[in-house]
């Protein structure tokens, strides 16, 4: 296995308050790392310093040994990342299917001299109906984001992030706010997009769904990773449960 | 026939400011509120050459180019800043403009620039040709719209963050934006220092970049032929009605308040509702 994301020395800090603390994380294909750890740990920030959303005051990513350093977010998608952010925020003005064919245009489409000159979609829309079947949202494509249950339109998230054919797809909650059965689901279709030549980080609260599909686990907390390894050897560590669950659960189970 | 044609030609200059303006606010979603600033430079650009002896047809490109490449210059403001910070700079370049133009001699100071020599067309040839400008510029504007740069555009102005996360060039469309609609607006500049023979600074204010907002605004937002017919409206109706003429600024105040409160689509909305009540889906 080779790192396909190397982050180092990542340190974040807002208003003097430090987020992020000499953070370092590794990803190697083929993995499925799940990212927790309690609320105000770092994991979203880290997530966000990882898709250029947030530059760091200290500290490198990189992608396939590539620096992602001082690139927008846009050219960071290009190069391999797929990014869903914990909100959903699909475009509400396009169908279902235009949602997913613009991303899969974007590339092509830098040049806007190119799209100027573009009207059909014939190869985005080939690759949209192919992703829109591997999250299960093929039924939809002709429907709007608005009318979508909160899991479509998360499948639909996760449906533009694939478009580019991502090398690293970073996954913020995207089970949070759905009932147990469509998070079951949803974390199986995660599960399903694993594969040997790219990875993915998923930041979750879900611990059940997570302890299920993730090959490894990294802890965080107060801005600083305390822990990655197996799932039940992490979950074991005393540390990580006091960290997660209150100090009192430190010795216990 | 003088009068009639004059004030089509305005019309016509009216609708390719619009349609300019409607690219930059209405396609791509980014608020700009000193469109007249390119309006004049097309215009002061197209009067200095022509007073220097270029013909009429060799004008347009430059002045396009002129007000296009300082588009592009502003442009670069709205990827740092956005919505109502976007539009207070946009203000400030009309202003730093007009604060220019105003004192400086060999533009003509607040005297402005006299005796431009004509496109050597005779009122209703000129009018005929700015229509036909303002047609093309309607084609554009609606092959835009259909193409895959009015799609990107659509999800800019949607959702900016998101487009970015969707691996969307964010910046070079906004410049783009910038670029087309700030470049029809050098042309309209055009049209108008050849078509009125005199250009000064009181035709480019911020009160005209508020009226090119409302003509966009009243006919609705991101639609060619409710953009034309806000054009068209806000053109004519001051001309036919002298008090609406005396009143001018609060009308565009009212109609821009009633708009946004009971029609925010505009003219367009309104027609779309109006077909929809009478069971006839008409495509916007």
């Amino acid at each position: 296995m080779t790192a396909l994301l190397e982050a180092r020395g990542i340190c974040v800090s807002f208003d003097g308050v430090q987020a992020l603390q000499e953070v370092n994380i590794t990803v190697e294909t083929g993995e499925l790392v799940g990212l927790i750890g309690p609320n105000g740990a770092g994991k979203t920030t880290l997530l966000h310093v990882i898709a250029g959303i947030i530059n760091p005051q200290r500290g490198d990513v990189f992608l396939d040994r590539r620096s992602l350093t001082g690139l927008s977010t846009d050219r960071r998608v290009l190069m391999g990342l797929g990014i869903s952010r914990q909100l959903v925020r699909p475009f509400y003005s396009m169908s279902v299917r235009e949602n997913v064919e613009l991303a899969a245009g974007a590339a092509g489409m830098r040049n806007p001299l190119t799209a100027l000159v573009r009207r059909n979609s014939r190869a985005e829309r080939r690759q949209s109906a192919r992703i829109l079947a591997l999250v299960g949202l093929e039924a939809f494509a002709d429907k709007h984001p608005g009318d979508l249950p909160l899991g479509m339109r998360k499948r639909l998230e996760m449906a533009k992030c694939l478009a580019h054919k991502p090398r690293l797809l970073l996954l913020d909650e995207p089970l949070a706010g759905l009932p147990q059965t469509e998070a079951r689901a949803l974390a199986d279709t995660i599960a399903r997009l694993q594969n040997e030549r790219s990875g993915i980080v998923v930041i979750e609260h879900n611990l059940g769904e997570v302890l299920r599909i993730c090959s490894r686990m990294v802890v965080m907390d107060n801005g600083r990773c305390i822990k990655t390894g197996a799932p039940e050897r992490v979950m074991a560590d005393a540390r990580v449960r006091a960290a997660y669950l209150g100090e009192g659960h430190a010795g216990t189970g | 026939m003088d009068y009639a044609a004059s004030l089509l030609t305005v019309a016509g200059i009216n609708i390719i400011l619009a349609l300019g303006l409607n690219l930059i606010t209405g396609y791509c979603g980014q608020i700009s509120l000193g469109h007249a600033a390119f309006y004049g430079m097309g215009a002061y650009c197209a009067a200095l050459m022509a007073k220097a002896g270029w013909p009429f047809f060799a004008v347009l490109l430059p002045a396009m180019a002129v007000a296009g490449v300082l588009g592009i210059v502003v442009g670069f403001a709205a990827l740092r800043v956005r919505h109502d910070f976007l539009a207070i700079t946009t203000m400030g370049v009309g202003f730093l403009f007009l604060g220019i133009v105003r004192q400086q001699e060999w533009l003509g100071g607040e005297m402005g620039i006299y005796n431009i020599p004509g496109a050597g067309l005779d009122s209703t040839g000129y009018m005929l040709l700015t229509l036909g400008f303002a047609a093309l510029a309607a084609a554009l504007s609606a092959h835009i719209k259909r193409s895959w740069m009015g799609r990107v555009f659509n999800a800019i102005a949607d959702d900016e963050d998101a487009a970015l996360t969707a691996g969307v060039n964010v910046a070079g469309y906004k410049l783009a934006a910038f670029a087309i609609g700030t470049a029809m607006a050098g042309l309209a500049g055009a049209l108008y220092a050849h078509g009125i023979r005199y250009v000064g600074p009181e035709s480019f204010g911020f009160v005209d970049s508020v009226a090119i907002l409302c003509m966009v605004v009243v006919g609705g937002v991101g639609s060619v032929p409710g953009v034309i017919a806000g054009a068209l409206l806000l053109t004519l109706l001051p001309q036919l009605l002298q008090v609406v003429s005396d009143y001018r600024l609060l009308l565009y105040g009212g109609l821009l308040f009633l708009v946004t409160r009971f029609s925010p689509g505009g003219m367009a909305g309104m027609a779309r509702a109006i077909a929809a009540a009478a069971g006839r889906p008409r495509a916007s």
